[in-house]
């Protein structure tokens, strides 16, 4: 098979593996697998994968410690696979260098979503001046905000949130990520501005066209604009 | 029940469950009833209580002695020991009988302020009050020891109910979705793969996507229960606006709500609010799947919310049959599902709402509506947040 990208999948479930072989291969990935946490990092260097999919319960190490050795000398896009619905976990893993989280059990398009839009994240940081996903149109020279054509008046903090969420558009950015990009360090516990800001912005962006689900809500770790052809 | 009968896979049987049980516990909603301990070995409190009482009873009879003599004090020391039967524990009991004779003997029998006594019909009435009043101790410890043994058989016959039910149900609610995901998966290894077989691979592939999602949902509920009977949950509150909330509430139950015309209403007034996004969705989800099941397809549900009070108030109201009014409490049992149990799914539903609001420091409610129908209240006291102030 001719393939396009590689992903390591690290898991001790079979049957996750599998079926995440499946998926991955279907869409046009070389798949490598591990069962461990140190056979995971010996791949990771072995290989060089485009995409690291991350159990978080491993059977020799924690998953978050994989993610923390992996982050001295890697900066490959981690996805975290979690069994467990908890956010403050999700949140320890984005903070520890994760790119994204899925919860099993999984919907296999939006996992392929998330490995596009972690992906992405190289072409985002070589500054594309314009971006365009939907109806919404951002033009960074210009600082301009178009929904639909039409024209959006942003405050100078919405414009930053906007900002933010657009250079990550399809991935999740934490309330501390926020927070410490618009704000500054010593803002990151003022979750109430950042809500009441969301809330502006997205009235705003709903005002010029039906743009309600542009920013979707991360419950309890943060926010997501959500990309669309 | 959405499971195509076409399918030949192996039989796994399914008990009839909860259809042939008692689908309700009583008494256990909280956990397990309170047994006292056992009786001989009463807290020190009790034994306490029988010295102060023998002291109290001895002052009064000191006082009413000169009106009454000394025969007819052993009479009220007697009254006494009754009392005590009927409040303490064994030990205590016998405490009591033998304070209140030599008390009667050392203060009110001539001689006083001795243990002796001189007039035979003194000692034989002492005598006596000694033995019936250790009687009587006894006789009243014996049946309270009967009172908890009867009360541990009652409990045991509870827990076993709960445990019956509990695996009836469980068999049944994860039994049936397997069975049909086992059947279909045989069935697509029969299949060749020629184009007959693709509508049957669509029906097939459609029967395991419904039966795993079945299956999620209890064990979701259990572990949802679980949680909340050992009291982890805890709630983690952030600003929320409670527009989005009910809208994912809403997004979360599309399938049990199948196409019902859902009717939010959120006035523009109600404010961001500080709680557990997860915890409130998860209930308003729940009242929600609650609503579907009992509706027909063609009425709607309305879902509004108001700010009043320092108080956020999320109402779920629906056109089904209504609750008869001596159910509305046993409504939020566990495993109570009512008489139209056609509805399947454990009866755990409402139950977990009201645990998940309750963590919050809230309340779930029901009433019936004008016109007929059910609305489902949540009461929440939250902080609230305006939007005044920042920058335009």
């Amino acid at each position: 098979m001719k393939a396009g990208r590689s992903a390591l999948i690290i898991d001790d479930e079979k049957q996750i593996r599998r079926l995440l072989r499946l998926a991955l291969e279907g869409a046009d990935h070389q798949v490598y697998e591990a069962e461990t946490g140190q056979a995971g990092l010996a791949e990771i260097a072995y290989r060089r994968p485009d995409v690291v999919l991350l159990d978080l319960g491993l059977p020799d190490m924690e998953g978050l410690k994989v993610l923390r050795r992996l982050r001295e000398w890697s900066d490959v896009p981690v996805l975290i696979l979690s069994v467990r619905d908890d956010a403050d976990e999700k949140v320890t893993a984005l903070d520890a260098g994760a790119d994204d989280y899925v919860t099993k059990p999984f919907d296999t398009a939006e996992l392929l979503a998330r490995i596009r839009a972690a992906q992405r994240r190289s072409l985002t940081e070589t500054g594309e001046p314009v971006f365009s996903s939907g109806s919404l149109c951002v033009d960074f020279a210009a600082r301009q905000v178009k929904i639909d054509g039409e024209e959006i008046k942003l405050t100078p903090t919405e414009y930053s949130l906007l900002r933010v969420l657009v250079q990550n558009a399809g991935k999740v950015v934490t309330h501390r990520q926020l927070l410490r990009t618009i704000w500054g360090e010593k803002a990151e516990s003022q979750a109430q501005y950042l809500r009441v800001y969301v809330t502006h912005l997205r009235k705003k962006l709903e005002t010029g066209g039906k743009a309600a689900s542009l920013i979707k809500t991360e419950v309890g770790i943060g926010y997501r604009l959500s990309t669309q052809p | 029940m959405r499971y195509i009968n076409h399918v030949t896979g192996p039989s796994i049987s399914c008990p009839s469950g909860p259809q042939s049980s008692k689908p309700s516990i009583e008494a256990t909603t909280n956990g397990e009833r309170h047994v006292s301990s056992a009786p001989f070995f009463a807290p020190l409190k009790e034994y306490l209580t029988a010295v102060i009482g023998v002291g109290a009873l001895t002052v009064a009879c000191w006082l009413l002695t000169p009106l009454t003599g000394y025969g007819a004090i052993s009479l009220i020391f007697l009254l006494g020991v009754l009392l005590a039967g009927m409040i303490l524990s064994r030990g205590p009991v016998l405490l009591v009988a033998a304070l209140s004779a030599l008390s009667w003997n050392f203060l009110f029998i001539p001689p006083l302020f001795t243990f002796h006594i001189e007039k035979i019909e003194d000692a034989l009435t002492f005598a006596t009050y000694f033995i019936v009043a250790i009687t009587i101790g006894s006789l009243t410890a014996q049946l309270k020891a009967r009172e908890h043994l009867a009360a541990q058989v009652q409990l045991a016959q509870e827990s076993e109910r709960l445990r019956k039910t509990l695996l009836d149900c469980v068999s049944h609610e994860l039994k049936t979705p397997l069975a049909a995901i086992a059947a279909a998966g045989q069935e697509l290894s029969h299949l060749s793969g020629n184009t007959q077989d693709s509508q049957m691979l669509k029906e097939l592939a459609g029967e395991i996507r419904d039966g795993s999602h079945r299956l999620n949902r209890v064990v979701n509920n259990l572990l949802d229960m679980n949680r909340l009977e050992s009291g982890v949950i805890r709630p983690k509150r952030e600003w929320c606006d409670v527009r989005e909330l009910l809208q994912s509430a809403i997004d979360a139950e599309r399938e049990s709500i199948n196409g019902r015309d859902i009717r939010l209403d959120v006035p523009e007034e109600v404010p961001l609010v500080l709680v557990d996004h997860t915890l409130i969705e998860q209930a308003v989800a729940k009242l929600l799947a609650n609503a579907g099941s009992h509706t027909a397809p063609n009425l709607p549900i309305e879902i509004d919310a108001e700010y009043t009070n320092e108080d956020l108030l999320i109402s779920v109201s629906d056109r089904g049959p209504g609750i008869p009014p001596e159910t509305t409490e046993r409504l939020f049992e566990k495993f109570y599902r009512g008489d139209n149990r056609k509805t399947g799914g454990l009866g755990l539903g409402l139950s977990i709402a009201r645990g998940l609001i309750e963590a919050h420091g809230g309340k779930l409610t029901v009433e019936n509506r004008d016109g007929g129908g059910a609305r489902f209240v949540i009461r929440l006291p939250v902080r609230v947040t305006n939007m005044n102030g920042m920058e335009t």
